[in-house]
């Protein structure tokens, strides 16, 4: 009963949340009974009352509309995602760091930016796809950026295309898919002349939090650029959704384990290597 | 809980909402329910500052979190006393809860990323205002440390080590702590079940025939998430 122990507990934490004093006064102003700033009154500090009024003044009502708009679009871009609980779903390219370990590849899209109602609708809409494939291997690398003296091997993960390379035709989906015949191809480039040798393991995360380790054989260059091609059958990655992760660093440094990954980030060390996520589509 | 008090849409409206969460229904749960989740998630973001400047960003994957994963929101029965809009409030802020914890990079074990589907009968059994609000009451009269420990993780949002060491605990003895203190949670919670807040026990075969009943109209208007077992259950239920 576990599982459902801990549920039963962040549920009456609601119910106890949302009984406070605080939660009723902004209830009040939900409801009409009282401003904003009234409720914001009863607030403590002058800085609370702006926190409080910048998360509880009501939008506009174009406002609204155009968040609607937004979690509209987001949802079509889901396709089947948000009618199957089970099921898979499309989506974009998420890659990235700590935000993405934490997240199954669904987790991860759905944690995107786009409440901004200038992105809302057509051009810029598009771009909110094209983007990602490019800002995600930046972000990556950027959220491995620390101080000169903490610095680790800094790598970019050039963004996956999935068969639209191969084919040479856009994407169906924003995220790369890959059919069961087709190949992983994949670059990693280091950010600074790389001097001595490296070495890549590879895990992917199903949808499903499952870890697996993968053999992907790179072909590595003397300068550190490290080239991934190989059948999506050699792989062992099945049918559904993964969050590939990638760890390129001198072989001394690499870890055994997803678990040593894990236990470096969350105790904030540096490691002798680099991290970079992407997720990914195979089906 | 206090009681947002929207005019609530019909059943069959909310029911056509789920199943096409693309369409004119959805629009209009989502105009009529959109600031009570705003409200819900909101006096969840405003104990971590450094979150407000995301609050936008959290609304957002409460609803995105509620309509991919529909189990909760499928459950949702009239017969248990809860306004949907108030239903929609404990949901929307339990998951802001959780989202906000992942965005605030909280360790993994704090964040039971459990798929949501699974298994919940006896939450939803739960969802009663007077049932929550002598489970709350429960909450209240435990020993100081166990109170303590409750409102500063589930109430708060604290993390589990920095409640437990407030209570004199390592790291370790605070995972036990939470651990047990939620058995006696969920120990608490059973036996007001069972026994009835008012002397009659809560939920049961009525109130599960209704709670299927918007699962049941949700899967005849072109959604899909309504399990066989479910579905079995329903026709138990009507023998």
């Amino acid at each position: 009963m576990i599982m459902s122990d801990h549920r039963t507990a962040e549920i009456i934490g609601a119910h106890m949340a949302l009984s406070s004093p605080i939660a009723i006064a902004w209830c009040r102003v939900m409801r009409g009974e009282i401003t904003p700033e009234e409720a914001a009154a009863l607030m403590g500090s002058a800085e609370e009352r702006e926190l409080a009024l910048r998360v509880f003044r009501p939008p506009t009502d174009e406002h609204r509309e155009a968040l609607l708009a937004t979690l509209l679009a987001r949802l079509s871009a889901r396709d089947t995602g948000a009618c199957d609980s089970r099921g898979g779903t499309q989506g974009d390219v998420e890659a990235c760091g700590h935000e993405a370990r934490r997240k199954s590849p669904k987790d991860a899209r759905a944690a995107r930016t786009v409440h901004d109602p200038a992105m809302v609708g057509g051009r810029a809409w598009r771009w909110r796809w094209l983007v990602p494939a490019t800002m995600a291997a930046t972000v990556a690398v950027a959220l491995l950026l620390r101080a000169p003296e903490e610095r680790a091997m800094r790598y970019t993960l050039e963004p996956l295309m999935g068969d639209s390379i191969m084919r040479g035709a856009p994407a169906a989906s924003p995220l790369p898919s890959y059919s069961r015949g087709s190949r992983l191809y994949a670059v990693l480039r280091p950010n600074e002349p790389v001097e001595s040798p490296v070495a890549l393991v590879a895990f992917a995360r199903s949808s499903g939090g499952q870890i697996s380790r993968l053999e992907l054989r790179p072909e590595i260059a003397s300068n550190g650029l490290v080239t991934i091609d190989v059948p999506i059958s050699d792989t062992g990655l099945h049918d559904g959704e993964w969050e590939l992760v990638l760890v390129v660093g001198r072989p001394s440094a690499l870890p055994s384990s997803w678990s040593e990954i894990e236990r470096a980030e969350e105790a904030g060390k540096t490691p002798g290597y680099a991290v970079m996520y992407a997720v990914l589509r195979v089906g | 809980m206090t009681r947002p008090r929207v005019e609530e849409l019909e059943l069959e409206a909310i029911a056509r909402a789920l199943a096409s969460p693309k369409g004119e229904a959805f629009r209009q749960l989502y105009r009529r329910y959109e600031p009570v989740v705003r409200w819900a998630v909101g006096c969840r973001v405003l104990r971590w500052p450094e979150l407000v400047p995301s609050f936008e960003d959290v609304v957002q994957e409460v609803w995105i979190h509620l309509l991919r994963r529909r189990e909760p929101l499928l459950g949702y029965d009239p017969g248990r006393g809860v306004p949907f809009a108030s239903f929609m409030a404990l949901v929307s802020s339990r998951m802001a809860w959780k989202l906000a914890k992942r965005r605030l990079r909280h360790p993994l074990e704090e964040l039971h990323d459990e798929p949501e589907d699974w298994d919940w009968d006896f939450t939803l059994a739960l969802l009663r205002t007077d049932v929550l609000q002598r489970l709350a009451e429960h909450v209240e009269g435990l020993d100081e440390r166990s109170r303590r420990f409750f409102y500063g993780h589930y109430v708060d949002g604290r993390m589990i080590k920095d409640v437990g060491a407030e209570l004199g605990l390592s790291d370790n003895a605070s995972h036990v702590f939470k651990l047990r203190l939620e058995k006696k949670v969920v120990a608490m919670a059973r036996a007001l079940l069972e026994r009835g807040v008012g002397g009659e026990p809560s939920g049961g075969t009525g109130s599960l025939l209704v709670a299927v009943t918007l699962a049941a109209l949700v899967a005849i208007l072109g959604g899909v998430p309504v399990s066989s077992d479910r579905l079995a259950g329903l026709e138990g239920d009507h023998e």
